[in-house]
């Protein structure tokens, strides 16, 4: 392999940073969320 | 005496230069105690593996322990996967459950990731080779050996030593970075921790519910987040405890041990000593500082939105180094604020990243899978 720039690739790159970023957001979304139902749901429990 | 010396004559200069790194990486491990488990060991096996025709590797059609060691246990990825079972169960999820928004610290600060898969692909790595290379951003070794495994990398001995040096580097990368990024005043930002009393459902659900969630977004990876949190389901379910306890020292130590001196076999001196590799570490540092300044940057923003400020410096405990990072932010803060206590925060933001770091690898996977 032979350094060098590659701007063709950059540019390639450039979608997975948005995507990999937004995805790791999303996924820590969906988490978050079923965190939340979960307490819920402990909560209630607890109640009865 | 040929017969006894002759090797001696076999002796290259790579050699020698792969002998003082190894010597370089046994000196870190046992006078500054960085990462000892792991440096010590590769730094051992870096001189085991470049003695002239050292019998450790296999040569020609002779075959060598570590080389077959390699086979069964690395590229089959059976090492880093056992070695994430001891570390979910040695992993407390308590104060990222109390304040489950700091998931979102986590995913932030892999940002190094994909700015490093970004650069290396700049500078002319294959794309293979440049999402092995980003990994180095998820500062976790375990997900390091597993995606530059997965992708076949020829540069897995270097992206190994950079992930786990960097990792032992965390208390001297972190701090410049997050200061420079930061204002003292936002350093003093306090931060209330409200104990929560966390129900055993939530505790013993959290690790299945991250294991089918990481798994449907990136099934690919899934051996990775679900050994973890396999990990992590022993130490919780409470009825066992000895296999938990078995896991977090027993296993987790086995596996160290040989982990460190299996993966040292890709240290052979012409396959290590490239221009490459010196760019692999120069790629891991910046993998290093941009997770921290996507942490960091990332509270920033929140705070322009947030009418309870968070403490900046949570953000770069996002990154997986556990628990290195968490500590390195709160003595910040009890640097800059003898009474502001950000433990707490930053151990969760630091857990955090440990899912997250696992998550993003699997992305990195499934995203450069698409493209090859």
């Amino acid at each position: 392999m032979s350094l060098h720039f590659d701007f063709q690739a950059f540019v390639s790159t450039l979608p997975v940073m948005l995507w990999g970023m937004l995805g790791g957001l999303v996924v820590m979304c969906f988490i978050c969320l079923i965190l939340m139902i979960l307490y819920r749901l402990g909560s209630m429990k607890k109640k009865h | 005496m040929e017969l006894l010396f002759g090797y001696f004559l076999q002796i290259t200069w790579q050699q020698v230069v792969m002998w003082c790194i190894g010597g370089v990486l046994i000196y870190l491990a046992i006078a500054k105690e960085m990462e000892p488990s792991l440096l010590l060991p590769m730094g051992f096996g870096a001189i085991l593996v470049n003695l002239p025709l050292s019998g450790a590797i296999t040569q020609g059609t002779e075959h060598g322990i570590l080389s077959i060691l390699y086979e069964a246990t690395i590229s089959n990825e059976l090492l880093p996967l056992l070695l994430f079972i001891g570390i979910g169960a040695m992993i407390d999820f308590g104060p990222l459950l109390t304040n489950p928004k700091l998931l979102f610290f986590g995913a932030a600060a892999q940002f190094g990731i994909y700015f490093t898969l970004c650069l290396a692909s700049l500078l002319g790595f294959p794309l293979r080779d440049a999402a092995a290379i980003s990994i180095i951003g998820a500062a976790d070794g375990p997900t390091s050996i597993f995606v530059a495994n997965y992708f076949n990398s020829q540069y897995i001995s270097a992206i190994i030593v950079a992930a786990y040096s960097y990792m032992a580097l965390v208390p001297i990368v972190q701090p410049p970075v997050i200061r420079a990024l930061t204002t003292p005043a936002e350093r003093r930002i306090r931060m209330d921790y409200n104990q929560r009393d966390i129900p055993k459902l939530v505790r013993i659900l959290f690790p299945i519910v991250v294991t089918m969630v990481a798994g449907l977004v990136a099934p690919r990876s899934v051996a990775l987040v679900g050994f973890l949190m396999f990990g992590n389901l022993i130490r919780e379910c409470g009825v066992l405890n000895s296999l938990s306890e078995t896991a977090q020292n027993v296993l987790a130590n086995l596996v160290t041990i040989l982990l460190g001196i299996v993966v040292s076999s890709g240290m052979v001196a012409d396959q290590f000593l490239k221009v490459e590799t010196l760019v692999i570490i120069g790629l891991g540092l910046i993998a290093f500082v941009a997770d921290t300044a996507g942490g960091v940057l990332f509270a920033k923003v929140l705070n322009l939105f947030s009418k309870k400020k968070i403490n900046p410096m949570i953000g770069a405990a996002g990154i997986s180094a556990f628990p290195m990072s968490s500590r390195v932010i709160h003595k910040m803060g009890l640097k800059e604020d003898p009474q502001n206590f950000l433990l707490m925060h930053a151990a969760g933001a630091n857990v955090a990243g440990q899912i997250a770091s696992v998550i993003a690898g699997g992305l990195v996977i499934k995203l450069i899978e698409n493209m090859l």
